[in-house]
């Protein structure tokens, strides 16, 4: 499937919702309905809750209405972060996506917490994200917006290179803005710590099955 | 009674120290005894995984998954690695 950077931010948006990004240790996989059920129970933690500012529980309905609204968007990505043998570990999203690609925000990421800290999920899922962001889109910019008592994010970003820009509030809840420009993006260092780690362990293929051509492999 | 700390122990508390410093971007000054996962805010489950690295490098061991998810504080990486051999 091409990806062409000359191809448009819609086009692109809809060719990564019809394949999987690989890892090492996890893959970004096109959210769909079958996920619902996982994503919403990490999502109705009281921490996920809190922290996402979602004020009552999701369920399926709610859950499916919003994504029907991703997929009629096209410059809206979502993901489900999936090791390698098929546990859902979280989700994340790429929207946004300005069609002169100065622009585009990083969110909605949740991971389960009790297996946060088994591997380097939430880190190679952010690499991936920001990756696909720089590298296939070509965006110039991307931000993304953390509750203000939210340091475990706050820190996260940090490490990635986003620089705290400015507060804004959210209803009537206050969050910091950051911003990583794509020629301050360095991920070396990080990406070496997920090298590291795909090393400790043998991993099974997700999907001994799939089509090699049908994902997407990053340069790393 | 008294304890006596040997070079070799003394050695393996500062490359401890080091690796939690390096990791969690800590400064020359903190206080380790006092980190703690998740409350600590720099420890993070990136740094985290960076930590993990940087003491597996360090001490030349490999932590079994048990031990990755039980390291939660600098006394236990301590704990944890006296029982691969690391004299503390």
């Amino acid at each position: 499937m091409n990806l062409n950077p000359m191809r448009s931010v819609a086009d692109q948006v809809l060719a990564l919702r019809n394949m999987p990004v690989e890892g090492s240790i996890v893959d970004l996989v096109p959210y769909s309905h079958d996920h619902h059920d996982a994503i919403i129970a990490l999502r109705n933690t009281e921490r996920a809750s809190y922290f996402l500012l979602q004020r009552e529980p999701l369920t399926v309905e709610k859950q499916t209405r919003w994504f029907d609204g991703v997929l009629a968007r096209r410059d809206d990505v979502q993901w489900t972060i999936m090791r390698k043998d098929g546990v859902i570990v979280g989700a994340t999203a790429l929207y946004g996506i300005a069609e002169d690609r100065s622009r585009a925000e990083k969110g909605r990421l949740v991971i389960d917490e009790s297996r946060s800290r088994e591997a380097p999920y939430t880190l190679e899922a952010e690499l991936l994200l920001l990756d696909i962001a720089f590298g296939m889109f070509g965006i110039q910019r991307v931000e993304t917006s953390v509750r203000h008592d939210n340091g475990v994010m706050q820190s996260i970003n940090t490490r990635l290179g986003f620089v705290h820009t400015h507060s804004h509030d959210n209803s009537g809840v206050e969050y910091y803005l950051s911003s990583l420009s794509a020629d301050q993006y360095q991920p070396a260092a990080l990406r070496a710590v997920v090298d590291a780690w795909a090393r400790r362990a043998q991993r099974p293929t997700r999907n001994a099955n799939s089509p090699a051509d049908s994902a997407i492999t990053l340069a790393r | 009674m008294s304890s006596v700390t040997s070079p070799d122990q003394t050695d393996a508390i500062a490359r401890l120290r080091e690796a939690f410093t390096t990791a969690l971007e800590l400064a020359p000054d903190a206080d380790h005894e006092a980190l703690a996962y998740r409350e600590t805010p720099a420890w993070d489950s990136v740094a985290h995984m960076q930590l993990i690295v940087a003491i597996e490098g360090t001490f030349d061991v490999m932590l079994e998954t048990e031990e990755v998810l039980a390291l939660s504080s600098f006394p236990e990486a301590r704990n944890i690695l006296r029982k691969h051999g690391i004299a503390f």
